[in-house]
């Protein structure tokens, strides 16, 4: 049984079809990036995996299961946008995270949010957008997932910030766990990844291990995107 | 889980709607004890003033607790924070019934807010005494009875309150279903339910009113009605009220679990 | 270890190179201790998938060992650290020259600068 399997996954919307007969198997253990360009349909992939949007047709299983209580357990998902109420504060936000998900680690959390020097006590609408997002990565990935789906996770930020996005990638998601990657700046993740898929007007272009990508093409990842894809 | 859900629903409800239960109950003590204060035309005109504002804040907390409530629907489930919402492992239904709990408990506190403060402001054997002559029922009744009246009419009041609640979570619900003009649509469907619904009732009452005289007159006359009527209504109400609310949350539900569409 | 990887090239590959050079420049003594795959990926800031990739290669070339209880180890084989440390001398010497040649420079006079100047070190 594969972590994640979609079958002929298909999403319209107002009759425009946005996903198109997508087949993919995500397996245990490895880490993926998910590229294409913005409008490529990856955002859209994610959220159906994740149950903020139901298929038009096709299946999406999660260790065999429709997406339900037991994916949302085992899946830890950083989407694009600040999702925490803005309201609380960092300290009511860990909290929020330990009542509903029971595979939290709250001292792993407080840890990470006191290496970046983060008074849990400030309300989250008073910190830079910058320090918004490190807060979502680090409760996510204080998680001990199964499975952990990062949506843009590098969306415009500072190379200093980016190296630790990855460093808090590498060094926190659980053994044996996979992580997808979705982005489209290649360049800045490629260097982590097992495995790419290649996703262009919804649907799916290409799927490699990423060092036999190299190999075969004598390039980068990302100068390989940009030859496949040029407008 | 339907624990913790109700805890943040209601946090969030509470935050503003409590403001204005202070300001009620501020202006309705206020009023009274302005009110022993004889003697005086300037004191007299702030005492009505203050019974205003009271009157005002009273009609503000059940504003407000509906908006609140309404706003909570929509931004926990459909906007930014859906994200989580949605993605935490929690059953639908599960979460839809804390909306429909924290909405119940928020509209009877707000409720029994506004009953304290009525009694605070208005509660006096005059008063009563004024009732009871409109209901045309003999001065020497029962107090207890015209009380027990009043209390009646306010918990039909409630059902009423937790209707509409209800029926604009499943305007939301199916507003938002599509992808454009979700707020639009909510809004029509909502009160096109409404209406369908008031319909409905007319329909009920007129079927009643074919098997029972008192009722008929209730109709179709103007005359002031006898206490027996209002009761009567009164119970039909709550039974009425009470199909609705039952159909109604079967209803959002049903069409909550399909599925939603996040932006 | 703050390693620097070219995107063109497999990454595993790399690795294994930057490995090899610190097992025979005894940076990674002999028989050392190596930590689990996990903290070496960490270290590396790389996949553990790719890191273990990597030692697999290493493996395979003898510069690495596993003790199935006790974890991985570098080899204590001094003549084959020796010899891989010989190839990559020539691997660069034969660089070394080739660059100066595309510079003009001729093979011999090559070894007469390195002389005068490598021995000022």
């Amino acid at each position: 049984m594969e972590l994640l399997e979609c079958k002929r996954l298909c999403k319209e919307f107002d009759g425009k079809k946005i996903l198109k007969d997508i087949n993919l198997t995500i397996p245990k253990g490895k880490i993926i990036g998910l590229l294409g360009k913005n409008g490529a349909g990856k955002s859209t992939f994610i959220k159906l995996v994740n149950d903020l949007l139901t298929p038009t047709s096709g299946e999406i299983l999660i260790n065999g299961k429709k997406p339900g209580v037991d994916s949302k357990e085992i899946i830890a998902y950083l989407p694009e946008r600040t999702y925490l109420d803005k309201e609380m504060t960092i300290k009511q936000a860990i909290n929020y995270f330990e009542e509903f998900y029971s595979n939290f680690n709250s001292e792993k959390a407080k840890k990470l949010l006191k290496d970046l020097n983060l008074d849990i006590n400030t309300k989250i609408a008073k910190m830079s957008k910058g320090m918004q997002e490190k807060l979502q990565l680090i409760l996510v990935m204080s998680r001990t997932a199964e499975l952990y789906i990062l949506d843009e996770p590098l969306g415009g930020v500072d190379p200093a910030t980016r190296d630790y996005i990855l460093d808090t990638i590498l060094s926190n998601f659980s053994d044996g766990a996979s992580v997808i990657i979705s982005t489209h700046l290649i360049s800045d993740i490629e260097r982590i990844l097992d495995e790419v898929i290649f996703m262009n007007n919804g649907e799916i272009a290409l799927t490699s291990s990423a060092d036999e990508l190299r190999n075969s093409e004598k390039s980068s990842i990302d100068d390989i995107f940009r030859r496949y894809f040029k407008c | 889980m339907l624990g913790k859900l109700l805890k943040y629903d209601l946090k969030w409800v509470y935050k503003v709607v409590s403001v204005f239960y202070i300001l009620s109950l501020f202006f309705s003590v206020t009023g009274r004890l302005l009110n022993n204060i004889e003697n005086s035309v300037v004191f007299s005109a702030i005492t009505q003033f203050t019974f205003g504002f009271a009157i005002a804040m009273m009609a503000s907390s059940l504003i407000n607790c509906l908006m609140r409530l309404w706003a909570r629907f929509i931004r926990n489930l459909y906007k930014d924070e859906s994200y989580l919402t949605h993605t935490i492992p929690v059953e639908k239904k599960t979460i839809f019934l804390s909306k429909v709990l924290s909405a119940g408990i928020t509209v009877f506190t707000t409720a029994i807010v506004i009953i304290v403060c009525l009694f605070i402001c208005y509660y006096s054997k005059e008063n009563l005494q004024v009732l009871k002559s409109m209901l045309e029922v003999t001065a020497s009744t029962y107090d207890t009875t015209i009380v027990n009246l009043l209390l009646l009419m306010a918990f039909v009041f409630f059902l009423e309150v937790m209707f509409m609640i209800l029926i604009g979570y499943v305007g939301i619900i199916l507003g938002h279903k599509s992808n454009r003009n979700k707020m639009v649509k909510t809004i029509l469907i909502g009160f096109a339910l409404y209406m369908l619904t008031q319909f409905v009732t007319l329909g009920v009452v007129f079927i009643f009113g074919l098997f029972n005289q008192n009722v008929m007159n209730l109709v179709n006359t103007t005359d002031i009605v006898n206490m027996e009527t209002i009761k009567l209504v009164m119970t039909g109400g709550i039974g009425l009220y009470a199909v609705y609310i039952a159909f109604y949350y079967w209803l959002g539900k049903k069409a909550f679990q399909k599925g939603v569409n996040v932006e | 270890m703050d390693y620097i990887f070219d995107n063109e090239r497999p990454i595993y590959i790399q690795l294994v190179e930057k490995l090899r050079i610190e097992i025979v420049s005894e940076k990674l003594k002999q028989g050392e201790r190596l930590p689990s795959v996990r903290e070496l990926a960490l270290i590396a800031r790389v996949n553990p998938n790719t890191m273990q990739k990597a030692l697999v290669e290493l493996e395979n070339e003898g510069l690495v060992y596993t003790e199935r209880t006790n974890g991985k180890f570098v080899t204590t084989n001094k003549e084959l650290i020796d010899k891989i440390k010989k190839e990559l001398a020539e691997e660069k010497i034969i660089n070394f020259l080739n660059d100066m040649e595309n510079i003009g420079i001729t093979h011999n006079d090559a070894i007469r600068y390195l002389q005068e100047l490598g021995g000022n070190k």
